[in-house]
């Protein structure tokens, strides 16, 4: 009954914050609803790109591989995806500075402006195409542990109408500033619900290094790389998982949706550079957490290994608080939710709308956007109506879709040779790659290393596809007026001069800046 | 000065890549099999997540504490300097 309260309460506070953002005007004009005015400082930004991107599989899904797997999950969501602070910062510098000057708010906004309509197009339905099997992937997740938590008092299918009818209210009602906030609050509770835990588990034999020392003594396989003969955490599985993850979180809405957000550089700066290292330690906590638990719930197998995090809550924490620690990943799985959806209903309201209706006004954006929050709610919850769905399965393809757009983006910022025919081609062939492995070999030959496939993954072995298609489609193809034009802005002059270092006086002399001194 | 800057910048970059490969892949480091423990985990372990906040350290140190990545004053100067190509534009 404690766990019905803590859901039904995490929901209804998430609905207040929501409805606070709306009552400070965070829906009064499309500037506001889409990218909250350009006003989040970066507190808030760290915390909500924190937990727009790391969902329930984060806590429950690591613990569970790291319980099955051992220390070579460490390279799956926590230490790789450090370089993020930087892939992000050079990628999406100018996604900041144009997004603030051009007026842009959704994703298609860069790839329309540099190479025309047709990527305009392609860029926002790829990424809803990808987005869709990860969010009922979620929403499944939701309704699972909603039922498990609430020991069938809440059923499955009560449980997915129940909480996405309450993100939809608060998307609908507080805009980004309303998501951001709710997710910042999201964000904070779970962190802190991982690090009780953590110490908790710990704590059950003697602290970390004796928990160690057992696991060391019962499973000294979790410690391998290239255990069970070379087969788990072999090296290319290794670089398969560690570089398919964090290429894959380039391309996401969610950077670009926060960068828009952003208040200031200092803002962006902190919200990239803080990402990978919270995600480190966060995830490292709960990788460990599963590591541990080989000694405190031995022998679970297969299915049963993914509800170790909530089965050794319960086993070292008092009820409430193994109630609060599970919530935790359930506001994870929200917050995730909230991220997709929102992102994805920005860019079917100024991607695809207002390419059909290009007099469209600011109000008429805002409620198309409404709309499509409710739509893509909609779809998810009938695709997740049965739990057995195979369509959670192709979530695994997410990370590959979206991450092939990285070529374009990249051509649109950095290369001036680049042409809207090799952006299409290569995203469409990075995209049919993905698809027709998972079509052939499953989730098994996207995300591991494939003899087949060089001893990469189906994931990179696509992204190396679409890297080549880009640049040899770039360089037989020539660039047309919208590309030719687009570089005035692109490479204006102010976006790549060095400014930081030198400044001349009105004498001609060069001075240090105050930011220097 | 600009000299300076891009070959600043071109170290920071090259350090960049270099860790992102060593944490990508243990090759250098890790071997397959039993494996020495540091503070009661696997060496290899211990090694990544010390390169990991080496790395974390190096981006921190690069966007705020070098002058080589944007900052609210440039911006003001780029959105501005854009602003007025953006008139030219609108007007032409």
């Amino acid at each position: 009954m404690s766990a019905v309260l803590i859901i039904t309460g995490i929901c209804m506070i998430s609905v207040v914050i929501s409805y606070a953002a709306f009552r400070r005007g965070s829906a009064r004009s499309a500037d506001d609803y889409f990218v909250a005015g350009s006003s989040l400082g970066y507190f808030v930004l760290i915390f909500s790109l924190l937990s727009s991107f790391l969902s329930a599989f984060s806590m429950f899904g690591m613990s569970s591989l790291g319980y099955r797997t051992g220390f070579g999950a460490l390279f799956v969501l926590c230490v790789n995806l450090v370089p993020l602070g930087f892939l992000w910062y050079f990628m999406h510098r100018k996604t900041f500075i144009l997004g603030r000057s051009r007026k842009w708010v959704s994703m298609g906004a860069p790839f329309g402006e540099r190479y025309g309509n047709g990527m305009r197009v392609l860029i926002p339905v790829v990424t809803i195409l990808a987005s869709i099997p990860y969010l009922v992937a979620q929403i499944q997740g939701i309704g699972l542990m909603l039922e498990a938590m609430s020991e069938a008092i809440i059923p499955y299918k009560m449980g997915l109408l129940f909480v996405p009818a309450f993100i939809a209210v608060y998307l609908i009602m507080g805009g980004m500033k309303g998501a951001a906030w709710v997710n910042t609050v999201q964000g904070i509770f779970f962190s802190v619900m991982v690090f009780v835990l953590f110490f908790t588990v710990m704590m059950k034999n003697g602290g970390f290094g004796p928990t160690m020392d057992l696991v060391y003594e019962r499973h000294p396989e979790l410690f391998q790389l290239g255990a069970k003969g070379g087969k788990v955490w072999s090296y290319p599985m290794v670089f398969g998982f560690a570089a398919a993850m964090c290429l894959g979180s380039v391309c996401f809405p969610q950077p670009y949706m926060h960068a828009y957000s952003s208040r200031s550089a200092k803002g962006f700066k902190a919200m990239v550079v803080s990402f990978g290292g919270l995600c480190m330690i966060l995830v490292i906590c709960t990788t460990l957490v599963g590591i541990a638990s080989t000694i405190i719930i031995p022998g679970l197998k297969g299915v049963q290994a993914d509800k170790v995090y909530g089965l050794v809550a319960t086993a070292v924490l008092p009820n409430w608080l193994a109630a609060l620690a599970v919530a935790g990943g359930f506001t994870a799985a929200m917050s995730t939710v909230n991220g997709l959806v929102f992102g994805n209903a920005t860019n079917v309201s100024n991607d695809l709308y207002k390419l059909l209706r290009p007099s469209a006004t600011s109000g008429e954006l805002v409620t198309v956007a409404r709309l499509a929050v409710g739509g893509i709610m909609i779809i998810c919850v009938i695709l997740a109506w049965n739990p057995n769905t195979p369509v959670a399965e192709l979530s695994v393809i997410a990370f590959g879709m979206v991450a092939v757009t990285i070529f374009p983006l990249w051509g649109a910022y950095f290369w001036k040779r680049a042409t809207r025919h090799a952006a299409i081609a290569s995203t469409l062939a990075g995209v049919g790659m993905n698809l027709t492995f998972f079509a052939i070999g499953g989730k098994s030959m996207v995300l591991f290393p494939q003899a087949s496939l060089l001893q990469l993954n189906g994931f990179l072995m696509s992204l190396v596809v679409a890297g080549i298609v880009f640049v040899v489609g770039s360089l037989i193809t020539q660039p047309g007026d919208i590309e030719n034009k687009s570089l005035a802005i692109f490479f204006h002059s102010a976006l790549t001069r060095q400014r930081s270092h030198e400044r001349t006086d009105a004498s001609g002399g060069v001075y240090a800046t105050a930011e220097e001194r | 000065m600009k000299e300076q800057s891009d070959k600043r910048n071109g170290i920071f970059i090259a350090v960049f890549i270099f860790l992102t490969a060593m944490i990508w892949c243990p090759v250098i480091y890790g071997r397959y099999g039993d494996s020495g423990r540091i503070f009661s985990i696997p060496g290899w372990a211990f090694i990544v997540i010390i390169l990991g906040i080496i790395l974390f350290i190096a981006e921190w140190i690069y966007l705020f504490h070098t002058g080589l990545s944007l900052s609210d004053r440039d911006l003001e100067e780029i959105i501005s300097e854009l602003d007025q190509a953006k008139r030219k534009e609108i007007k032409s």
